[in-house]
């Protein structure tokens, strides 16, 4: 079986300032042992429970947040292919089932652990056929796309409610931690938490059939409402693009590839 | 004695074409700074003319200091907004207020620099149900004093939202959005006679126009851009979360209409 690990910040255990998920900043080094241990725990779990691939997709600000040489040698690394790219590299080979590892909720979400959809700066909401839609879903679909159900789901409280709700509730989730507004958390002990998390991992291979992969009814119509009508303004301008007013554009999506992205 | 009271923005003020000419302390902004003086110069002169004996000038962008006081009209009183005291030296013996160099509210289509308040954190304001933006506010905190707006200066929109918040107001459209961070603006010299003539015909026909009144007691809300700002603003006292975003106050007096966010 294989298995494809999409990866995010800030739902890992032990990360419960904004500082932590700044790329390149002093708190976000210090961090890079808890994500990859948190990582290192999912793979584990992975290989225990039968796993013959597995991959790794570093997605947090573009990737480069672990250290390869950290990283548990049975997993291959890859990271998002940028260049407005947003779709993980399923195609290059076949995946039975996904986890979404440090999982958080999507904008607008109260007691979630830095709830963004996108971009924390600039995105309001954003809808996929009406529905509200995270990031969360964005993997689903993208998983789905290629028939891969997502069957584990890892970070805050929020993030994991989120999971239950889009994907029902025989997804396993793994709750590392609980917002307490947007800026703190309680975490559990690191230890504790990469115990469950490759638990999980290991229970979710042996119950992939339970889960469906999440399909996108498409042509898909996308809106995103942005905080500013300058992003609106200026996402506007490009192709295919409709304006809904001041700060809301809509387009259609005819895959999921297209599903984020202008 | 017969008073007039004058607010002042940035990004409505004419020749300001460019987002990053409103950043305080800019190159930008100082090359700025002189057309601040010219709009407000301009409104102070049709103010006097039409029989003002007394005129204050409230400086409210950002975080103020935004006049280049050598350059302004020497009869004027000048003074600072500060937190909720939105026009602090406003009071019932005030014939009018003006607005020079306002904004739409945020949100708006076709607007220069629309925002309320804060453009970082705040994604909606609502007053007694309706959407509101710095225009109402100013309107409705001078109409606690029985003091009617008579004139706004600023962009299309900004003039558009004044004329349905208080009909009859004297507007005077300076310039159009061509998208939020740019404008097509007449020029400061063109505008001192529009904004002059305005200024004096709305003093001297002050009696056509209502303050804007709120009926109290009644309700405000702020939708915040990100939760993180609604978390610190629900934690206030008399403060009620409605929703992950946004938290709503009950307004007891037109005066703390931003109270507490």
């Amino acid at each position: 079986m294989n298995v494809y690990i999409m990866t995010d910040m800030e739902g890992i255990s032990g990360i419960n300032r904004e500082e932590q998920c700044k790329s390149e900043s002093d708190e976000w080094r210090r961090s890079l042992p808890l994500m990859e241990a948190e990582f290192n725990a999912a793979i584990a779990g992975a290989a225990t429970g039968g796993a013959r691939r597995i991959v790794l997709n570093d997605a947090h600000g573009g990737g480069e947040n672990i250290r390869l040489a950290e990283m548990d040698s049975r997993a291959e690394y890859e990271r998002p292919l940028g260049g407005g790219n947003m779709m993980p590299a399923l195609l290059d080979g076949k995946f039975e089932i996904g986890f979404h590892i440090g999982a958080h909720a999507m904008s607008g979400t109260q007691d979630a652990f830095l709830d963004h959809t996108q971009d924390s700066v600039n995105w309001h909401n954003y809808w996929v056929n009406g529905e509200k839609w995270g990031e969360l879903a964005q993997f689903a679909a993208y998983m789905g796309h290629f028939d891969v159900p997502l069957v584990l789901v890892t970070g805050d409280e929020a993030a994991c409610a989120e999971a239950r709700a889009l994907l029902g509730k025989d997804v396993e989730t793994v709750a590392v931690k609980i917002g307490l507004g947007r800026r703190h958390a309680r975490c559990l002990a690191p230890s504790v938490a990469h115990e469950k998390v490759q638990e999980a991992a290991a229970r979710a291979l042996r119950q992939k059939d339970r889960i469906k992969p999440f399909k996108v009814k498409l042509p898909a119509e996308v809106v995103v409402e942005f905080n500013s009508t300058s992003t609106a303004d200026n996402v506007a301008a490009l192709p295919g693009i409709e304006r809904v007013d001041a700060r809301t554009v809509k387009k259609i999506a005819q895959s999921a590839r297209e599903l984020v992205g202008w | 004695m017969k008073r007039i009271y004058i607010v002042v923005d940035m990004e409505g003020i004419s020749g300001v074409r460019l987002a990053e000419q409103c950043a305080c302390d800019t190159p930008a902004w100082r090359e700025a700074r002189p057309w601040i003086a010219s709009d407000v110069n301009a409104a102070v002169s049709g103010a006097f003319s039409a029989g003002a004996e007394e005129v204050v000038v409230c400086d409210a962008h950002a975080r103020g200091n935004n006049l280049p006081l050598d350059l302004i009209d020497p009869r004027v009183l000048l003074e600072e907004a500060f937190e909720h005291q939105l026009l602090p030296g406003i009071s019932e013996e005030f014939a009018g207020i003006f607005v020079v160099g306002a904004h739409a509210r945020a949100g708006t289509p076709a607007a220069f620099q629309d925002h309320t308040w804060n453009q970082e954190s705040w994604y909606r304001f609502t007053l007694a149900g309706d959407q509101c933006g710095e225009i109402g506010m100013w309107a409705a905190y001078a109409g606690h004093f029985s003091v009617p707006l008579l004139m706004v200066t600023g962009d299309a929109a900004a003039c558009r939202e004044a004329e349905d918040f208080v009909p009859g107001v004297q507007a005077v459209a300076v310039k159009e959005a061509i998208c939020r961070d740019r404008a097509r603006t007449i020029h400061p010299r063109a505008a001192v006679n529009l904004i002059a003539s305005a200024a004096e015909q709305s003093v001297k026909r002050v009696s056509g126009i209502e303050p804007a009144r709120v009926d109290l007691p009644n309700e405000v809300e702020v939708e915040y851009t990100k939760t993180e700002f609604a978390d610190e603003a629900a934690r206030r006292i008399g403060a009620e979360r409605v929703d992950s975003r946004t938290v709503k106050r009950e307004l007891g007096s037109t005066l703390d209409l931003i109270k507490g966010f």
